[in-house]
């Protein structure tokens, strides 16, 4: 029982995001574990998981992330055989109510690392247009192996926005970040919020290190100029705002056109290292040249071993 | 040769040819000859026996490691090239000089060339991890892979020394079919069928000498780059001890001199096994021979002081640590072993006349045979074990390298092999080519035609 | 969970997505709705999402979905290509690897993934890491070596058969069956790259069973040669190769040079800043293999040198 609150509150802890709403109800919640972990201590056979939860906002559509882990002689160690879907719920843990907008949104089994990330729908923005702070929350119960588990991230609505400007010598992103008070967006000032240029395994950056917001909500850097861009023409940058206490994770994806092409190196060239019917031209006419000057000598042996035949006839 | 005499008229010559032909017919094995084919046959079926296992669980049966993953199958091949470019040796260069007393040494060094060349072929294949794949090398060839090459030189010059041993032995296989009396079918039937319809004409003779002397053009060429390409199989790598541009003259050079070796020792073998070998096979023929293999060694210690002892000089880096290897490290005793039993005395000793008598001079052969295989085994390994990063993490097996007796059965399988078709070559040709003998002893070309003719003896 | 048992026995509308997540398995959910279905993403259908991941449809018995993204509910089956195809390379693409040797301690959890996703038995290594000493009076450094991937390979140019080729995207690849075990790539290998597999390889029984794929290199064949491939299974994924990702110290930076860029999955930098920054360098580059790994030089060191000796082993078992 002290381990598990314990837990809970390594768990407030990790997730700093978590609101004073969290808070409240963390001593409910403890009654409750505490009552579970008596029902566990009868079928002690069942093993205890961490939870860790994260949001993540792309391109107005957001994404909850489930981390699964196992504690095992204090090291961390995955959690494979989970086979019972994990619940996710909004604000209360309940039936869906289309009136309020809360209630069971899906549930999903994790992969074979223990992860697993619901996306909501675009039209999920729509629905809660009128809340500018969700708790969600995600729940496991009834696993054969594991004990039941339960954890909620609160998020505060922002917006950011990515606006690109272009011409030959300059070419400028600028990233604004904005969030409610009450029920009006104003700027959210002095938040890193970082530029980047999409690139196939992960974001580079761009501009100067640990820009911040300014009083307008803005951050703007200058892309490098040399960068190649994409195959046809473009280029994919981003604007992010990482792991905020309040806002989650978001960021804006955009492609923009660019002039810089890569290079491209799709050529199959005559080398000694391609395949064989990509040999160098010289080396192919230089053997082929050879082999068919001696084979067809062979070849006349073999006729004057035959004609060495024929005579043989002739009285 | 002078001692032998020429025949001042046409009776001598038909007497010198009748003697040639009882002396030099094919002659059934006596007891040591009936051993020696037992012998190679048991060193065949332990062998066999050894492959078989290789094909069921792989190439880890032999001693050969990530590091060395070319052993003495290799090595082998390599020995097997060197020692079949003796048919051009002896054949092409001997028939172009026209030296006068080539004609009973051309077909030892002919049957001596295509058993090698054979084996060196079918070595290969052992050597490799997917024998059943041996067919995607002509589906998926690529001309760029020194392999390729290889393969290519190789069937041509096993095609070429076979045409170069078949057509002069045609009037030799013909007087077997018509001379041979009490002989099983079937070897009187394959006589008849190799014969191909010769019958000792004047037109056919002239066939065969212009087809003789077209190969023996040709075969120049073809032997030189089958050992060529062989060492740049090693040569096209970087790897210190092949990264040299001396190879390709080196293993020729070498080629010719273990080569020259080999007919040595057949013609000693022959002579001590056929009571009147002597006569054809003279002490004079193995002085000759003798000082051919002086000079052939001469120019291998020449190509040997510059492949080893000037880089030697230098002793640059990872190439530095190989020749330490070999001049006092782990292989210094095969090494110098094989300079001074394989080169140096072979040298000193037949540079006495009293040294090129045919007992000593077989002995040197011997030695430098052996010297010549060993050497091969010692261009191939210590280079494996000298890679740019070192040996490090790899099992304790990978560091060294150690046949196993798997792989010296399949190898000694394969000695016992080329020697198996020589033998048999042996018992049912003709050995020494009575025609080519009886011209270069200068008996007119009228009388080898008539009386090398079946119609004449009836 | 009574939702999950009732929604799984009675699809309805089009299922095909609820087909296409079956597929995989090991996902059986109930979905209630969130609102009404409406055409989603239509309003960025260009954007770019983080992750690139294609997204399976989760339908639920009142046809309404929420999204499970698909990278997390599936293996490779998404792209995989025909072994023709994996000849070609992935369209565009230039990979390179950046090791910074500044960084290494020889933890070896590059290997411990390598050998762990390849599949490989303790004695057979196709990333090692060495100890280095340049000259006798410089320190030692740790050195992790995979395949050079060489953009004029040695190993390519003597293969006699095709079996081993350069890609367009740089990848020198084996196709283990084609391979006729002749060795001759692995003596003109100047790095001590490949491997060989003498006996037939020691794999779990499911592994033997799949069929061969030349860009998983799986599964291993008997009396063929193999090596380290970059995972292209992972590239064709946009994934990082096992080693990068397993490193705990960023010694590995990965990319595309058609980009300009690497990352060791913490951090992305620009490749031509970096190799000049730092001084890049390439293995033995006097050989003129050319190779696409480049080493960053081991000065300032992340960790002593010692730090790596605990997992130091000159040897490894014996077969």
């Amino acid at each position: 029982m002290k381990n598990k609150f314990f837990i809970l509150l390594a768990k407030i802890k990790r997730h700093r995001v978590i609101s004073i709403f969290l808070t409240i109800y963390a001593f409910l919640i403890i009654g409750e574990k505490i009552a579970l972990s008596q029902e566990n201590e009868e079928s002690p056979d069942k093993l205890s998981l961490s939870m860790n939860l994260s949001t993540r906002l792309t391109n107005n559509i957001r994404s909850i992330k489930i981390e699964v882990s196992r504690k095992e002689n204090e090291k961390f160690v995955s959690v494979d055989n989970l086979k019972s879907p994990f619940n996710l719920y909004l604000n209360e843990v309940k039936k869906y109510d289309p009136i309020e907008g809360t209630g069971w949104l899906g549930n999903l089994i994790l992969n074979k690392k223990g992860e697993g990330v619901f996306r909501l729908t675009s039209n999920f923005n729509d629905l809660t247009a009128n809340m500018h702070e969700y708790t969600f929350i995600v729940k496991m119960d009834s696993d054969p192996i594991y004990e039941d588990v339960e954890d909620q991230i609160t998020v505060s609505v922002a917006k950011l926005k990515l606006d690109y400007l272009g011409d030959d010598s300059i070419k400028t992103a600028t990233a604004t970040l904005l969030a409610y008070n009450e029920d009006e967006l104003i700027p959210v000032t002095d938040i890193e919020v970082k530029l980047y240029i999409k690139r196939t395994f992960n974001f580079l950056p761009f501009g100067e290190e640990g820009l911040s917001t300014d009083e307008n909500g803005e951050v703007s850097a200058e892309l490098p100029l040399d960068i190649p861009g994409n195959q046809n023409g473009t280029i994919t940058i981003a604007a992010k705002l990482e792991d905020d206490d309040s806002y989650g994770t978001i960021e804006v994806i955009k492609v923009v056109p660019w002039s810089v092409l890569p290079f491209v190196n799709a050529k199959r060239e005559r080398t000694l290292w391609s395949s064989g019917d990509n040999a160098p031209l010289p080396l192919v006419i230089a053997s082929v040249t050879i082999i068919a000057f001696i084979w067809g000598t062979i070849f006349y042996l073999v006729y004057l071993l035959f004609k060495i035949k024929k005579l043989s006839r002739i009285p | 040769m002078e001692e032998l005499g020429r025949p001042n008229n046409e009776k001598e010559a038909i007497q010198m040819l009748h003697r040639y032909n009882m002396d030099l017919l094919p002659q059934k094995f006596g007891i040591a000859g009936k051993i020696w084919v037992m012998l190679l046959l048991l060193i065949i079926g332990v062998g066999l026996y050894y492959y078989i296992q290789q094909l069921r669980y792989g190439l880890s049966v032999t001693g050969l490691s990530d590091t060395v993953s070319w052993g003495i199958y290799i090595s082998n091949f390599v020995f097997f090239v060197a020692v079949s470019l003796v048919g051009s040796l002896i054949t092409a260069v001997l028939h172009l000089l026209n030296i006068s007393w080539r004609a009973p040494l051309t077909r030892i060094s002919e049957i001596i060339a295509v058993a090698c060349i054979v084996f060196a072929g079918i070595i290969i294949i052992v050597d490799m991890g997917r024998p059943d794949r041996l067919l995607n090398m002509f589906i998926h060839g690529r001309i760029q892979s020194p392999i390729v090459w290889d393969v290519i030189v190789v069937m041509t010059y096993m095609t070429i020394s076979l045409l170069l041993l078949y057509f002069p032995l045609l009037p030799g296989i013909a007087f077997c079919r018509d001379r041979l009396k009490n002989i099983p079918k079937w070897q009187h039937k394959m006589y008849i069928m190799l014969s191909f319809g010769w019958q000792n004409k004047p037109e056919q003779y002239n066939v065969v000498k212009k087809a003789v002397t077209i190969m023996s053009i040709l075969i120049i060429p073809v032997a030189l780059s089958i050992h060529t390409v062989t060492s740049w199989l090693f040569e096209t790598t970087y790897r210190p001890g092949w990264d040299s541009t001396n190879f390709g003259a080196y293993f020729v050079a070498g080629a010719f001199m273990v080569g020259a070796a080999a007919v040595i020792a057949g013609m000693y073998i022959l002579r001590r096994f056929y009571d009147r070998f002597d006569e054809y096979i003279t002490d004079k023929h193995f002085d000759r021979m003798g000082r051919l293999l002086v000079l052939l060694s001469f120019i291998y210690l020449y190509f040997t002081v510059n492949e080893y002892f000037i880089p030697g000089y230098k002793m640059k880096g990872e190439e530095g640590e190989h020749l330490r290897a070999l001049f006092t490290g782990h292989y210094a005793p095969m090494f110098w072993m094989v300079q001074i039993f394989g080169m140096i005395i072979p040298i000193i000793v037949l540079l006495f006349q009293r040294g090129r008598k045919p007992l000593p001079i077989f002995i040197m052969a011997v030695f430098v045979i052996i010297g010549a295989w060993f050497k091969r085994y010692l261009i191939v390994i210590p280079t494996m074990l000298h890679p740019f990063l070192p040996l490090e993490q790899v099992p304790e097996s990978a560091k060294h390298y150690a046949p196993t007796f798997a792989e010296w059965s399949i190898t000694g399988a394969s000695l016992a092999g080329a020697l198996l078709i020589i033998t048999i070559f042996v018992r049912y040709f003709p050995i020494i080519s009575i025609w080519e003998l009886a011209e270069e002893r200068a008996i007119p070309h009228e009388t080898i035609y008539k009386h090398l003719n079946k119609s004449d003896e009836k | 969970m009574s939702k999950k048992g009732d929604n799984k026995e009675k699809p309805e509308g089009d299922n095909s997505g609820r087909r296409d997540f079956l597929k995989f398995g090991f996902l059986a959910a109930g979905i209630t709705a969130v609102g009404p279905l409406q055409k989603v993403f239509s309003e960025d259908k260009d954007s770019v999402t983080t992750d690139n991941a294609e997204k399976v449809k989760v339908l639920t018995t009142d046809g309404k979905l929420v999204e499970v993204d698909s990278s997390y509910l599936k293996d490779n089956s998404c792209c995989h290509v025909s072994n023709d195809e994996a000849r070609n390379g992935i369209p565009g693409k230039k990979y390179v690897m950046v090791i910074d040797l500044s960084r290494c301690k020889n933890a070896l959890k590059c290997q411990d993934a390598c050998q762990e996703y390849h599949l490989l038995p303790e004695q057979n290594k196709w990333l090692k890491v060495f100890k280095m000493q340049d000259s006798p009076a410089a320190s030692p450094y740790w050195m992790p070596k995979p395949c050079l991937h060489c953009d004029e390979p040695p190993c390519v140019k003597v293969c006699p058969v095709d079996a081993t080729f350069k890609r367009t995207d740089g990848l020198v690849l084996i196709d283990n069956e084609r391979c006729i075990g002749c060795r001759f790539c692995m003596a003109a290998c100047p790095y001590s790259t490949r491997t060989f597999n003498f006996d037939e390889p020691q794999m779990p029984d499911n592994a033997k069973d799949m069929a061969y794929s030349l860009e998983t290199s799986l599964p291993r064949k008997k009396g063929t040669v193999e090596k380290c491939d970059f995972c292209p299974d992972m590239l064709r994924q946009e994934k990082l190769p096992h080693c990068v990702t397993a490193c705990p110290n960023g010694v590995y930076y990965f990319g595309d040079a058609n980009e300009d860029s690497v990352t060791n999955g913490d951090e992305t930098v620009r490749l031509s800043q970096l190799l000049k920054e730092k001084a890049g360098y390439r293995y033995l580059e006097s050989l003129g293999t050319k190779p696409s790994v480049y080493y960053l030089p081991a000065v300032n060191r992340l960790f002593p040198f010692e730090a790596g000796l605990e997992n130091y082993k000159e040897d490894t078992h014996n077969h």
